[in-house]
């Protein structure tokens, strides 16, 4: 929201501030008397119905301020909240459900019969239960379009988790000429009719997103030719079409597309598109896609099962040859990765895929990061300033032997990584078992040890020890634990810089590394040479 | 009261009641009415606030001081996330005033064009109202008697929406 009032700059320029001293001085109630766009700001931060309508019985002026209020906000959810004061079920509560759509009727009403301020926002998310209903939204919709309204929500879905056999609700045609939309949501209910006869005229519309709405290629079409300059397009669980088709929209920016199964193909074109989201969880068969042309599409969010969908991802060169982060969501156990790409600068994969199973063809690569748990970290830093290639990995399983094996053998597949932090759950680890292992470690720059779930110091040293026989680092931080005093952290660090390479009798502390125990700054600082 | 640093140019602010405050330009640029000021070139040396007095000035000149010294949101790079908590927290500081200096700033803050701040003082001014009787809200907001609503039209509002009032 901009809230500007040129009158009191205007003032203020010319030096003219006799006006606002008499203000000032004549009353106490002073926020009457700022102009109606603050008054405005300080009612958008009122979410509850019940405290705006209390708002409107105060004064005379605040009356004229809440009809004139340009954010329609009506959830009934919320609703229903404020009437019990508390969160609880509103079933089938006749009741909320009939006060709801009164008070929807007369604020939307009351709002468009003034004459002073256009509409911003009209939100409605709602059921429908009875027809008249039906009349209030159509009634309400129609006022709101007419008055100009520039962000749009309306949202069928079933709130209270109930799913309706009812009839979609249709949105009344006048929506198609609303050319003041700057921004559409829509859920759960059907387009206009008329939108493959008549012309959609979404002039400023930039944000559209559609979510279980019933779609045929026609009307994508229409769709998309009638809004020039979307930026932000969001297709959700929407159903009717095999092919989605999007050509030529220049200010388009980020895409974001949850499949259903039956969508075969998808061709996008839009020369400024630089983020695509594809989120594929029925996944029976691949839709083809065609997106080459996106010459600044760098970033990809794919969430998905793994079907023959990825298949598609693995030369990422020919079907994204611009991409340079690629975030891949694979919630089931998938059983191998393959990808290939030499501009993808960050990995992230979210799967509980075997290490040794993953074959990655990345030769500027900065960040890989691999995380057992769904999206719930993301890389410490961001990789513009970060020159050496650098693992993140946080494993959900407990790491045993046979993981620091394949943490070796991942390491030898040359991705060229030097930087490995380590988030780990320690589980049991046989160091004798290892060791039969004649494998030289892998040198690294840097290692970062972070083990979760040990509560003695030999299983620390132990996993330190499985670590240093993986790889050689020239500096390795350790994390703090609760368990660990200054003594402690001594006897770890002076374990580990005894450790000796089998094979070339070389030691920890032979080398110019230190080893530092994190969050404790350094006290334990051990450098040597 | 005055801040000091060596070479960056300085803007002169001067209240009400005749009190001066000298501070960096970069400070005062918060100001959108001040910059706009400045970029068409009429501003004098002193700028004369007439309707601010000294002590809501030096509370506005706090606030400018702060957020000019913050690292800007709005470019790509990484924000400093200890730099928007510490923000925060001087924001959540900064609106822990009695009301009447709430409307004071914000009347200010609104003359001055300077967007958080009238952001911050009425999120400050709704969180007040918030949870509140209409009875309450009025106090709280010192409404004038002669503002109020006919009786009759009072009751028809309350009426309409009976379920606010419970």
């Amino acid at each position: 929201m901009v809230f500007s009032e040129q009158s009191l700059y205007l003032e203020f320029a010319t030096g003219d501030m006799e006006n606002l001293k008499v203000i000032k001085t004549d009353t106490k109630d002073r926020i009457s008397q700022l102009p109606e766009s603050i008054l405005h700001h300080i009612l958008a931060f009122l979410d509850s119905p019940k405290q705006l309508v209390r708002m409107s019985v105060l004064s005379k002026n605040w009356f004229a301020i809440m009809a004139s209020f340009p954010i329609l906000d009506f959830d009934i959810g919320n609703f229903n909240r404020a009437i019990h004061g508390c969160w609880s079920p509103i079933s089938d509560s006749i009741y909320v459900i009939h006060k709801f759509f009164n008070y929807v009727d007369s604020t939307t009403s009351r709002f468009c019969n003034q004459n002073i301020t256009s509409a911003q926002t009209f939100t409605l998310s709602t059921m429908i239960e009875k027809p008249m209903q039906i009349d209030i939204v159509d009634r309400c919709l129609e006022l709101i379009l007419m008055k100009g309204v520039k962000v749009l929500k309306v949202d069928f879905s079933n709130w209270a988790g109930v799913i309706s056999d009812k009839p979609l609700y249709r949105l009344p045609k006048i929506l198609l000429s609303a050319s003041s939309l700057t921004s559409l949501k829509i859920c759960r209910c059907k387009l206009p009719l008329s939108l493959i006869v008549d012309v959609v005229k979404f002039k400023s519309l930039k944000m559209l997103k559609l979510e279980h709405v019933p779609l045929s290629e026609k009307m994508i079409k229409h769709l998309m030719t009638g809004c020039p300059l979307l930026e932000k397009l969001t297709i959700k669980h929407c159903y009717g079409f095999k092919r989605f088709c999007v050509y030529g929209l220049q200010s388009l920016q980020q895409v974001r597309i949850c499949f259903v199964s039956e969508v075969e193909r998808v061709d996008i074109e839009a020369l400024n598109l630089y983020y695509l989201v594809l989120n594929d969880w029925d996944g029976r068969v691949a839709p083809s896609m065609n997106l080459a042309s996106c010459k600044k599409l760098t970033k990809l969010s794919y969430s998905g099962c793994l079907s023959s969908t990825l298949e598609g991802l693995v030369d990422l060169s020919f079907n994204f040859p611009f991409l340079e982060t690629l975030i891949l969501n694979l919630p089931d156990k998938c059983s191998s990765l393959k990808l290939s790409s030499h501009s993808l600068k960050t990995l992230m994969l979210y799967s509980e895929c075997d290490l040794e199973n993953i074959d990655i063809n990345t030769p500027n690569l900065l960040l890989f990061g691999y995380n057992g748990y769904s999206q719930l970290f993301s890389p410490t830093k961001s990789i513009s300033d970060r020159s050496k290639a650098r693992m993140e990995f946080v494993p959900n399983i407990y790491v045993d032997t046979l993981w620091f094996r394949c943490l070796r053998q991942f390491l030898d597949k040359k991705i060229g990584f030097k930087e490995l932090k380590l988030n780990i759950m320690v589980g049991t680890i046989d160091i004798d078992e290892l060791k039969v292992s004649m494998l030289a470690p892998y040198e690294l720059e840097h290692v970062e040890l972070d083990p979760d779930d040990i509560d003695t110091l030999s299983e620390y040293v132990d996993v330190v020890d499985a670590l240093l026989w993986c790889c050689r680092p020239w500096s390795l931080t350790l994390g703090s634990h609760p368990f660990l005093n200054l003594e402690k952290e001594r006897q770890i660090i002076e374990s580990s810089l005894k450790k000796q390479d089998n094979q070339t009798g070389i030691k920890f502390a032979d080398m110019e590394g230190y080893i530092v125990f994190g969050g404790t700054n350094c006290r334990n600082l051990r450098k040597l040479q | 009261m005055s801040t000091s640093s060596s070479s960056s140019k300085k803007i002169v602010l001067k209240s009400a009641d005749n009190e001066t405050f000298e501070i960096d330009e970069i400070v005062a640029l918060e100001s959108q009415a001040i910059k706009n000021m400045i970029e068409d070139e009429c501003a004098d040396n002193v700028i004369p606030l007439g309707n601010i007095d000294s002590k809501t000035l030096s509370k506005i000149i706090e606030y400018c001081k702060k957020h000019a010294e913050s690292p800007k949101k709005d470019d790509n790079a990484d924000i400093d996330e200890k730099a928007v908590e510490d923000l925060k927290s001087f924001d959540a500081e900064f609106a822990k005033v009695d009301m009447p200096l709430i409307q004071d700033i914000l009347m200010a803050a609104n003359f001055l064009n300077i967007d958080n701040l009238i952001g911050l003082m009425c999120r400050t001014i709704a969180d007040r109202i918030k949870g509140k009787t209409p009875e309450e809200i009025r106090k709280i907001l010192n409404i004038n008697k002669n503002d109020l609503l006919s009786p009759e039209q009072e009751a028809k509002a309350r009426e309409e929406n009976s379920w606010a009032f419970d």
